[in-house]
């Protein structure tokens, strides 16, 4: 017997779907197509006893009379070995890799999502250390907030101060935000 | 809320400001400047940091440092709390006397000259220069005029025109300000929830399909494994059954042969003589019973 024999399932159906059930029916459905199919295979395997069934062979050797057949057919089906089944399509290998390439992708998202709660948390503590609303002067606004003023000596803008009149307007872009358009709109 | 942090801000003196409240908000390289409201990019943000964790570098501005430096300006340790505490705007009037007398020179001279001593130091002075030409005044009376009028015009009209603005500019100060860093603030937490619960939940998956797809798998060959040995048995158990049927059959036939024989053998060992000699004592017994004249029913 190379492989490992399975006859009952490890995965606790209920806890998972309790888990699942605060994603509403998309989530418990998930978790029934799963179990839907492990079901099938599990009642397959219940229905088929689990080890060679016995043959009463003492009644045999009373009523059949050819000598010698009931005790060479019990000698032989005793010493029967019956060989358990190969993996030929190399089915365990194939899923043993995709988890580990599950396993190499789930890291590198936990990667991913640390990098990005700690650039989000960063930002939550830049925007409590600001200063309280009283004291915030306008030179200080000016400074914590530069994209609210216009840097009138190095990007002048011409009158009447939207996107579109201005000279850089269509070398990359037309339009940068909906308000934009909505003035071109409004124009013409 | 002190009147509009927004009016001293100069936000409303700005061609649109309702434009600014968009550009509030944090001024990372990733965000998004739309014209209502705070837009926090998700899926940006998120590859933002896949070049984080990819390249190894990080090309969003660092805020947090950023303001921290201001902060260290405007509030460390080199500047003066004391001498120069952080400029408060003064919701209200400071109080007065007599229109215009302030209410901080009497406090000052009270406990030396009494309740009255504040006009009479002010008008004391002032009669002193007169009276000692120090001072020349042409238009005194004028100029006392003028302050009494303009002052009580300015405390009516305070009354109205202050409500109003003050009442606009906390609007201002509250959408313009407050709410779209809050907002930023809000967004950000449910993100960052959001983030860490779809991690547990990938991996929760994940790891289920594999197990499930593997106990499949097991399963299948199991099952495999079962038939077999139900197959085997079955096979063997026919062949000893096999010969049972046969014996059985043998012995049924055996008998039936050995019935029919015998039946056949006794049928043909009947001559005609002995059917018509039982025929004619068949009928001698009727004839019998019926002279009796009754049939005993056994």
């Amino acid at each position: 017997m190379t492989a490992k024999r399975l006859t009952t399932t490890s995965i606790n159906w209920a806890l998972l779907g309790d888990k699942m059930s605060k994603y509403g029916s998309k989530g418990t459905d998930y978790v029934r197509a799963f179990k839907q199919v492990n079901d099938k295979h599990l009642v397959r395997v219940s229905s088929l006893p689990e080890s060679m069934p016995e043959i009463d062979f003492n009644y045999y050797k009373e009523n059949v009379a050819l000598p010698g057949f009931v005790e060479k057919l019990e000698k032989e089906y005793k010493a029967l070995k019956i060989p358990y089944p190969e993996d030929r399509h190399n089915v365990l290998e194939t899923i043993s890799k995709n988890e580990a390439k599950s396993k190499a992708d789930i890291e590198k998202l936990q990667k991913v999502a640390d990098a990005f709660i700690y650039q989000a948390e960063r930002d939550i503590k830049a925007l409590s250390i600001l200063p309280k609303v009283e004291e915030m002067q306008n030179d200080m606004l000016f400074e914590y907030f530069p994209q609210l003023y216009n840097d009138y000596v190095n990007d002048p803008q011409m009158a009447p101060f939207r996107y579109f009149d201005q000279d850089k307007c269509g070398d990359d872009v037309l339009f940068r935000t909906q308000e934009d358009f909505e003035h071109f709109v409004h124009d013409h | 809320m002190s009147l509009s942090r927004v009016v001293r801000l100069g936000i409303n003196q700005h061609p649109g400001w309702q434009r600014l409240v968009s550009k509030i908000c944090i001024p990372t390289s990733t965000n998004v400047m739309s014209q209502r409201g705070v837009v926090y990019d998700y899926d940006m943000e998120m590859r933002r940091a896949k070049r984080v964790v990819d390249e190894g570098k990080d090309d969003s501005s660092d805020i947090l440092d950023y303001w921290s430096k201001l902060n260290a300006k405007y509030y460390g340790e080199q500047r003066d709390m004391v001498n120069y505490p952080p400029p408060v705007f003064l919701e209200k009037r400071k109080p007065v006397r007599m229109f215009f007398f302030p209410k901080s020179l009497f406090d000052f001279v009270e406990p030396k000259t009494g309740v009255l001593g504040g006009y009479m130091l002010v008008l004391g002075a002032i009669n002193m220069g007169v009276s000692k030409e120090f001072l020349f005044p042409v238009d005194l009376a004028e100029i006392f005029g003028m302050i009494l009028v303009f002052s009580k015009v300015a405390q009516l009209g305070n009354r109205g025109l202050s409500r109003h603005l003050m009442k606009q500019s906390d609007t201002w100060t509250e959408k313009g300000y407050l709410k779209p860093l809050q907002e930023s603030k809000e967004v950000r937490e449910v993100a960052i929830q959001f983030t860490a619960e779809r991690v547990e939940l990938e991996r929760t998956l994940k790891s289920v399909a594999i197990q499930s797809e593997r106990e499949n798998a097991l399963l299948q060959l199991e099952a495999r494994y079962r038939e077999r040995l139900v197959q085997a048995h079955k096979k063997v158990k026919d062949r000893l059954d096999y010969q049972l049927d046969i014996q059985r059959e043998r012995q049924n036939f055996e008998r039936q042969h050995m019935i029919n024989w015998i039946l056949e053998s006794v049928r043909k060992g009947i001559t005609p003589q002995q059917q018509k000699d039982s025929i004619t004592k068949c009928i001698q017994d009727l004839k019998d019973m019926a002279q009796k004249g009754s049939v005993q029913v056994a």
